[in-house]
């Protein structure tokens, strides 16, 4: 008996001591092996990605809506087709894609005859983009102008809403001695600047449209240039010379008048600023109808 | 005084406090290890929650596109009419309208001061001229630097800014005064109008 108690005895220590080991060492051993290896291959790598997964979820949100915006964009258009040509059509006049140079010559030519006034010369020279004043290839007209200087101003309003776009970017004008008809002859030239830009988009999937058709910018826009006046081609063998850029620069460069050069009895003035000006003016009292100041 | 006597064997005593420490440290490692997958499934699920979201998104963004793509003819017309709009919309409000200059310097000027030549620029503009007095000069000058001016264009007020008058000259032949002045002006008063 007492060797059968030793022996149980000794078989609940062995046990108690395997107990032990398995919960004092394999478990913690375990668990902190377990916690180590999560952190090093699941938590630390996920702590990295989920952020870059965030941004990459948002920029595709960000994709899908600016998508989602075109094809509710594009829809419009297809809705509002007839009016998208329409302004199509309207824009294409006023900015041309090609110089059509023999278009142009007979809208200014047009211009000149609707003002009254006569169109002594007329030439063109091109310029592209760095040099012309529209930051576009454009086409230059050069014009010399006969008229009133009421013709002159009526020939400018025809030339600011007229439908193929131009512009003045400089002009001088001097007057002549008076006519038969007792009006002043008004002497001219300029040139009128016509851009044009050829333009060839393609398709950008991800791209947004930026244009909207329905907004009152837009609108308030196109309403705009459909005010204008348009000239149909009527003379179509109008003839002009070609000038080249060197000749047309050194035309600017001209002297502005001829008054600079007269110095007879001339009196040189200080330049004047507004409001303080202290030009050489007379006394408001004239003696005997004279103009000139009395001492 | 009972109370304080204290009977186990100090090895006892030792072998306790041992096994208390082993206890609690398996019990912490055990805490940890808990913990540890605690914070994994979070970032499992969250990362499998982002996963999913990202491949609807990109299904939904493919959709899109062949929509898109479907309407590129239409897309390119757009485009075109955009590129034109953006052109002729800064064309339009840069450009200077003259006839309102014109109209401004004529309305400013009296009735005896005829203008002979005159070269306008962007921002300048020299006139050459004769004046019936200089009376009807000073006139004419101040005329132009008038900011309440009233019988010109009311948005033109404030057009001109500077003057300069270059050269005055009598004319004895006609008792008529020459003049030549550079007049600077605001540009942008004239564009957009």
């Amino acid at each position: 008996m007492p060797e059968e108690n030793k022996a149980k005895k000794e078989a609940s220590m062995l046990i108690y001591k395997i107990k032990d080991t398995v919960l004092n060492f394999l478990i913690p051993l375990i668990a902190v092996v377990g916690t180590v290896l999560l952190l090093i291959l699941y938590i630390m790598p996920s702590y990295k990605s989920l952020p870059v997964k965030k941004q990459e979820l948002q920029g595709k949100v960000t994709l899908k809506n600016t998508l989602t915006n075109k094809v509710s964009d594009l829809n419009r258009l297809v809705d509002y087709k007839s009016v998208f040509d329409e302004n199509s059509d309207i824009v294409n006049k006023v900015l041309v894609s090609e110089p059509e140079v023999p278009r142009l010559l007979d809208q200014a030519s047009q211009l000149a005859e609707k003002s009254g006034a006569s169109l002594e010369k007329l030439s063109f020279s091109y310029s592209s983009k760095g040099n012309s004043s529209t930051g576009l290839d454009t086409v230059s007209v050069s014009m010399g102008i006969n008229s009133s200087f009421e013709q002159l101003i009526l020939l400018m309003e025809l030339i600011e809403n007229a439908s193929r776009f131009v512009s003045v970017p400089s002009f001088r004008y001097s007057v002549s001695d008076k006519t038969t008809s007792e009006k002043a002859a008004v002497s001219s030239t300029f040139s009128v600047d016509s851009p044009y830009l050829f333009v060839q988009s393609s398709a950008v999937t991800d791209d947004p449209i930026r244009i909207d058709v329905t907004s009152n910018e837009f609108l308030d826009f196109m309403s705009m240039l459909k005010g204008l006046d348009y000239y149909d081609f009527i003379n179509k063998n109008i003839q002009a010379e070609e000038e080249k850029p060197e000749e047309a620069k050194e035309e600017e460069v001209e002297p502005v008048n001829e008054t600079e050069k007269n110095t007879n009895t001339e009196t040189p003035a200080a330049p004047t600023t507004p409001v303080e000006n202290p030009t050489p003016v007379a006394p408001q009292n004239t003696d005997g109808g004279s103009v000139f100041p009395t001492q | 005084m009972l109370n304080d006597i204290n009977l186990i064997p100090q090895t006892e005593v030792i072998e306790q406090k041992k096994s208390k420490v082993l206890a609690s440290s398996s019990v912490f490692s055990v805490l940890l290890l808990l913990i540890a997958l605690g914070v994994s499934a979070y970032f499992f699920t969250t990362l499998s929650k982002v996963n999913s979201e990202i491949k609807k998104t990109d299904s939904e963004i493919e959709s899109l596109r062949s929509k898109i793509k479907s309407m590129s003819e239409v897309e390119i017309a757009a485009r075109n009419l955009d590129k034109r709009y953006t052109a002729l919309k800064n064309l339009f409000t840069g450009r200077s309208k003259y006839s309102l200059l014109l109209r401004e310097l004529e309305a400013r000027k009296p009735s005896d001061v005829s203008i002979q030549n005159s070269d306008i620029r962007p921002g300048q503009i020299s006139i050459s001229g004769t004046s019936g007095s200089y009376i009807s000069l000073k006139s004419f000058m101040d005329n132009l630097l008038n900011k309440e001016f009233l019988d010109g264009n009311a948005e033109l007020k404030d057009l001109f800014t500077t003057l300069s008058l270059n050269s005055v000259s009598l004319d004895k032949s006609n008792n008529s005064v020459k003049f030549f002045i550079v007049l600077t002006y605001q540009d942008g008063r004239l564009q957009g109008l």
